[in-house]
């Protein structure tokens, strides 16, 4: 299965599974600012601010549409949680494998940059709550927290 | 009072009772996530929180591998001072920032005792 791998895909798994097998639990407080990072240099310049709908929308627009990082993301806020959708993720394969060896989806780029956008735009902290694999798609539900 | 308000009292006492060799600290979550702090102007509040996350993490992983049972503290001693991180609840640190040449036996007793009002205060807002 590894030979089938893109390589994009290849570096990504590699590098993921050499940091769980390092840093174990702290490899989440680096995905963290991993995702802040990506935030910061692809995504906070053009962020529409003007409400959290449209900065949800703003930034799966880049994503998808500019990034081409994914085929489609959607989102809905239900409360406190913000659920988001994620069709055609070009990491699904690194994805795949980091599940299959049982290393948990806490590197999810995507999660990771929502959460540090959701900080910037709103103030308030937020905390990734699951990943699940659904098919082809990532069902990511984000939580503010108090 | 926040649940915020309520951590920075506990560590406020814990800062008051190492009679300054504490100058600096902090609960955080495992994931990097700040919860509360009271550290010195111009330090970064969300770098603490990440980079003491970052090294307990890693102190877990070694224990788990070594076979050295749960990691009780880290403690990163630098020439200017000591950074000391400790597992304080189910994914909750207690990170310190101490003074050059502190007393760490007092340091370590006195986390022992923050530790235990930070349950508290965990227990109080679960129920």
């Amino acid at each position: 299965m590894a030979e089938a791998l893109k390589p994009v895909n290849a570096l990504v798994y590699s590098l993921c599974a050499g940091l769980w097998n390092l840093a174990g639990e702290g490899s989440k407080a680096i995905m963290r600012q991993i995702g802040r990072e990506l935030y910061e240099r692809f995504i906070k310049e053009r962020l529409d601010r003007s409400s959290l709908e449209k900065a949800l929308e703003s930034t799966c627009r880049i994503l998808a549409d500019e990034l081409k990082v994914c085929g489609g993301i959607s989102f809905a806020i239900r409360g406190d949680l913000i659920e988001i959708k994620v069709s055609g993720c070009v990491l699904a394969e690194a994805t795949d494998l980091l599940k299959e060896k049982g290393i948990p989806l806490i590197f999810c780029p995507y999660a990771n940059v929502f959460v540090a956008m959701l900080e910037d735009a709103t103030g308030s902290s937020y905390e990734i709550r699951s990943i699940e694999k659904l098919g082809r798609e990532t069902l990511i539900t984000l939580e503010r927290v108090a | 009072m926040s649940l915020r308000g309520e951590f920075e009292k506990v560590l406020k006492e814990f800062m008051d009772a190492t009679v300054g060799d504490v100058i600096g600290c902090a609960v955080a979550r495992t994931d990097g996530l700040m919860v509360a702090s009271v550290l010195p102007a111009g330090v970064d509040e969300r770098r603490v929180a990440a980079l003491g996350a970052t090294v307990a993490g890693v102190a877990g992983k070694l224990c788990k591998d070594l076979d050295r049972g749960e990691p009780l503290r880290t403690l990163i001693e630098g020439s200017k001072g000591n950074l000391i991180a400790a597992p304080i609840g189910e994914n909750i640190l207690l990170i310190a920032l101490t003074s050059k040449s502190p007393n760490l036996g007092l340091i370590f007793l006195e986390m022992e005792r923050a530790a235990e009002a930070a349950k508290n205060v965990m227990g109080r807002r679960k129920r």
